[in-house]
């Protein structure tokens, strides 16, 4: 890791030097030991700020559509967020020359709540990543070893491009890949599998909690439309108030303008205050888009995206019940 | 131990308790001043807010259509014109065109009036300098009727007022009134003319320039785009107004229009409360961020 | 005879307690969901009550002020349309309220009723809630109440005040309203041993909460021209997150909505994080930017309020620290205008 965190800064500051790029996108330490924070590098000593750890979740993709008129911008990309960065280019959000592509070999982001136990969560904990993979968590109750193999992001424990496909250059060596634990669809399988009442009854109790921060939406690399749907007052598609159905009316529009294009980063459901599983959602899309349509997300920089035309050769939805 | 002290009373509060219920209006009458504002007249329904809606130039309002959304506007009539309100109407969003498809008989909402409001009284014996531009001329409208319904009151008036075209003029069926009211001067100019057009052409600031009105026992009281007033102001300093001696009317995004929905702040100011009139003595206190 | 000012609640009395209450008003509590998501609910015979860790992510804040709240209904139309102002409010309880929780309540206090007008939609919920208040034994990683003239045994703004002991509550009375509703259940006297414990215990939570950042005269140090507001704002995504979880935070927006036969006008939460928060009709945006919308966020908490009411937006409840999808720390951006380095990042 050690090495990663000195190619990042090398090549940050020599892209800088060599005025290749305006700016570098990366991650730098957070308040806290347990968090990073995008880095928005511009000047080749600050290179030293950028990290690489196990906490560097964001999907720095999300910056990139107001960017364009910055120049060329250099961005360190997971496997998951080259792929936010994939479908951006091949939507015309970003010129595929202004990106620079540093992808970052992957071995998976820590969900941090499941990391932190009961006596963890207080002032003063700290977390250590080990080369070997061994996270140490320090906390006013003693020391604890964990595997980070144990504490991996659910979107992670799936992750199967996490070495971007999608790069300029990629830094450090391919890491041993992490044996997925299960298909990508899995856990939306299992709530697909329930019957409508219990889905109903299931997504009615997350939705009840929504506090409409939009937390998910704006985290999204792939929601950049000037006015979002929800915002626009004629015609009123969905309301700003807080009712069980207008929010899911909200979430269920916007998984469906995502189908085909999310990348399932997870960053909407790290984020979301109230711990409701949207992935969910974009998964089952995503694996309807896939079986109908045999298109996944953001493994390409051209081409039309399956909801994006219309064919007449597309598969009926009647038809193949 | 002393008891921490409670809030409110057990009563449950009545309709006239709450600071967001609207008074309802019905409109007696639209104008369609340009082709993008309308100046509409309405009349309380209410019998008893009819006759005891009071109000100061330069203070606001806030008009619904029900079902679309609520907006501020200035009031822009006089209180010296009684049993009604005027308030001028840019079409701009959602809830302005919703008002722009009324028509006189409708029904509206509308809370206020709020916020404070020109010191007519301070300004008496005064000369008076109004420079206008476009809509600005709205807030001004109400405090220049008023000077003029009181006219004794007040000293020399002058009106510089302007828009970007002939077009783009509000309130031209006053601009006679205006003109020949005894000790008055009203000129007016264009950014660009157009072919029927015979008066001055140039921006406002350019104009008052030109005309180098008067300083002496005199306040200048503005309003119009931010543009405009960029360069005005330096243009009243250069004729030796003072900070104190100038007056406008800011104009914020406002909801409430009472001081709790928290966003037509200046710095610590809150323009529904401690505005929008403001001397620009006070503007130069306040962060620029308006 | 004297008062006495504490007494003791066997932890076992308490659901039976409050469900004794509802029967003749609302009763809220914190109370976990099937998935272990809390929010304060009503009670009822079988929900879990959860009263451990640190305060909860959602607070007691929109009992006062929902996320939703309708102000009035308008039915038919044209002069015969007909308002009917909404006030949603009857007389309540919530439990487990954290001291934090319980302070943020003066400051919507300050805007909703000391304010000019009085915010009769906030009052009659207000004056008719008792706050059954809970010390926080463990603090999260992200608070810091003590910085902000806070305590995790506070006792602002609540009636009473439980430390959790165990198998039973230390229960201080704060206020008459809160000495009557005792009367609703069974406690006994507290002896010295369990008001030394109830203390100790306090004490142990306020060592774990080092100084963030130097709060004297904090509303000086909150500059215009900052080079912070800038790099800081830049990671900034615009979400409602911060300014939503936030105890006190009170900008809201007012919207429409029809039925078949009128509408509703309601009032919902609003931050000034958003791109329209101050966007006007033409256009024009006096916050057009992150830098301007950040700085505009701190100086109000921090400046502003402080200005007008002595009193900081801000009772250190590390919601907005925690919660925040970028890492912007309220602590680091404080003690690095402070130019004192926060306890555990160095200052840039």
């Amino acid at each position: 890791m050690n090495e990663l965190v000195e190619a990042m800064r090398g090549t940050a500051a020599r892209l800088l030097n060599g005025k290749e790029v305006a700016l570098v996108l990366g991650y730098e330490a957070g308040s806290v030991s347990f968090r990073t924070a995008p880095a928005f590098i511009q000047h080749a000593e600050d290179a030293p700020r950028l990290v690489w750890n196990p906490f560097c979740t964001n999907n720095l993709a999300a910056y990139l559509p107001e960017l364009k008129g910055v120049g060329r911008i250099a961005v360190m990309a997971k496997g998951c967020d080259a792929r936010s960065i994939a479908t951006l280019i091949q939507e015309h959000q970003i010129p595929r020359e202004q990106v620079m592509i540093l992808g970052i070999p992957c071995v998976g982001m820590i969900d941090v709540e499941q990391l932190l136990v009961a006596g963890e969560r207080g002032p003063g904990t700290t977390v250590t990543c080990g080369p070997d993979g061994m996270l140490t968590v320090a906390s006013a109750g003693g020391q604890r070893a964990v595997p980070l193999s144990e504490v991996l992001q659910g979107r992670c424990t799936n992750c199967e491009h996490h070495v971007p496909s999608i790069a300029d250059e990629v830094l450090g060596n391919a890491p041993a890949p992490i044996q997925a634990s299960g298909d990508a669809f899995g856990a939306a399988a299992e709530l697909a599998g329930r019957s409508a009442e219990d889905r109903r009854a299931f997504w009615r109790e997350r939705f009840e909690r929504c506090i409409r921060c939009y937390g998910c939406r704006e985290v999204c690399p792939a929601c950049y439309c000037r006015t979002c749907f929800l915002d626009k007052p004629a015609p009123r598609w969905t309301s700003k108030a807080n009712t069980l159905e207008d929010t899911w009316m909200f979430h269920a529009v916007r998984a469906f303008h995502l189908a085909g294009r999310c990348v399932s980063c997870g960053e909407c459901e790290r984020v979301c205050p109230m711990d409701i599983p949207l992935t969910l959602m974009n998964r089952m899309l995503a694996h309807e888009v896939q079986e109908k349509f045999g298109y996944t997300a953001g493994l390409q920089i051209d081409g039309i995206q399956p909801l994006g035309t219309f064919e007449s050769y597309d598969p009926d939805p009647a038809e193949h019940a | 131990m002393s008891d921490q002290s409670s809030t409110v009373s057990q009563e449950a509060p009545g309709m006239a308790e709450s600071l967001y219920t609207p008074y309802l209006a019905t409109i007696e009458q639209a104008v369609q001043e340009t082709w993008d504002t309308r100046t509409f007249r309405a009349v309380f329904c209410d019998e008893r807010t009819r006759a005891e809606f009071a109000y100061h130039p330069g203070q606001f309002q806030e008009v619904s259509v029900f079902g679309v959304g609520e907006a501020t506007f200035c009031l822009t009539s006089s209180p010296t014109q009684k049993g009604y309100v005027e308030f001028s109407v840019k079409r701009v969003g959602s809830v302005t065109t919703a008002l722009h498809e009324l028509s006189e008989g409708d029904t509206i909402g509308i809370r206020g009036p709020y916020g404070n409001w020109f010191p007519y009284d301070e300004l008496r014996g005064k000369n008076l300098l109004f420079v206008g531009g476009g809509i600005g001329m709205a807030p001004l409208r109400s405090l220049l009727n008023y000077c003029l319904d009181r006219r004794s009151d007040y000293g020399h008036i002058d009106i510089f007022y302007g828009a970007r075209t002939p077009g783009d003029l509000c309130y031209t069926r006053e601009f006679d009134s205006w003109a020949q009211s005894p000790n008055t001067a009203l000129y007016l100019t264009v950014d660009k003319g157009d072919e029927k057009w015979t008066g001055h052409v140039g921006v406002v600031p350019a104009h008052v320039r030109e005309i180098s009105p008067s300083l002496d026992n005199a306040v200048a009281i503005t309003c119009g785009p931010p543009i405009m007033i960029k360069f005005t102001l330096p243009e009243l300093l250069k004729l030796g107004f003072t900070d104190e001696q100038i007056l406008t009317t800011l104009e914020m995004r406002m909801k409430c229009g009472v001081g709790k929905c928290g966003r037509c702040n200046i710095g610590h100011t809150y323009v529904c409360l401690d505005g929008p009139v403001f001397t620009y003595a006070q503007i130069r206190q306040l962060p620029p961020e308006f | 005879m004297a008062e006495i000012n504490a007494t003791m609640l066997g932890a076992s009395e308490l659901l039976p307690w409050a469900l004794r209450l509802a029967a003749s008003r609302r009763v809220l509590a914190p109370i976990a969901g099937t998935d272990g998501a809390v929010r304060y609910l009503p009670v009822s015979p079988d929900a879990t009550l959860v009263f451990s860790g640190g305060r909860p992510v959602r607070g007691p804040k929109e009992h006062f002020m929902p996320q939703t709240d309708p102000l009035f209904t308008f039915t038919g139309s044209g002069p015969a349309v007909a308002l009917q102002p909404v006030f949603n409010h009857e007389p309540a309880v919530i439990f487990g309220v954290r001291p934090c929780d319980g302070r943020a309540l003066r400051s919507l206090d300050n805007v909703f009723l000391r304010r000019r007008e009085t915010d009769a939609h906030y009052a009659a919920r207000r004056g008719q809630t008792i706050m059954v208040g809970l010390a926080c034994a463990e603090p999260g990683w992200g608070c810091f109440c003590t910085t902000v003239g806070g305590s995790p045994a506070g006792t602002d703004g609540l009636d009473l005040l439980l430390t959790d002991l165990g198998d039973r509550y230390h229960v201080r009375i704060l206020t008459s309203a809160g000495r009557e509703l005792l009367e609703d259940t069974v406690c006994s006297p507290s002896s010295d041993t369990e008001e030394r414990l109830a203390a100790e215990q306090h004490a142990r939570a306020i060592v774990r909460l080092q100084l963030a950042f130097d709060s004297n005269r904090i509303a000086e140090r909150v500059t215009w021209d900052s080079p912070i507001w800038e790099r800081v704002a830049r990671r900034c995504l615009e979400c409602g997150v911060c300014n939503f979880l936030c105890p006190l935070c009170h900008c809201f927006d007012i919207q429409d909505e029809t039925t078949a036969d009128g509408g509703i006008r309601f009032r919902c939460w609003d931050t000034c994080q958003f791109d329209e928060f101050t966007k006007m009709g033409a256009g024009h945006n006096p916050r057009a930017g992150r830098k301007e919308r950040l700085r505009q966020r701190m100086s109000h908490k921090f400046k502003y309020l402080v200005e007008e009411f002595g009193q900081a937006g801000c009772t250190g409840c590390g919601r907005c620290v925690e919660m925040c999808p970028v890492n912007i720390d309220i602590r680091a951006v404080l003690a690095e205008l402070g130019t004192v380095p926060s306890a555990e990042h160095p200052a840039k």
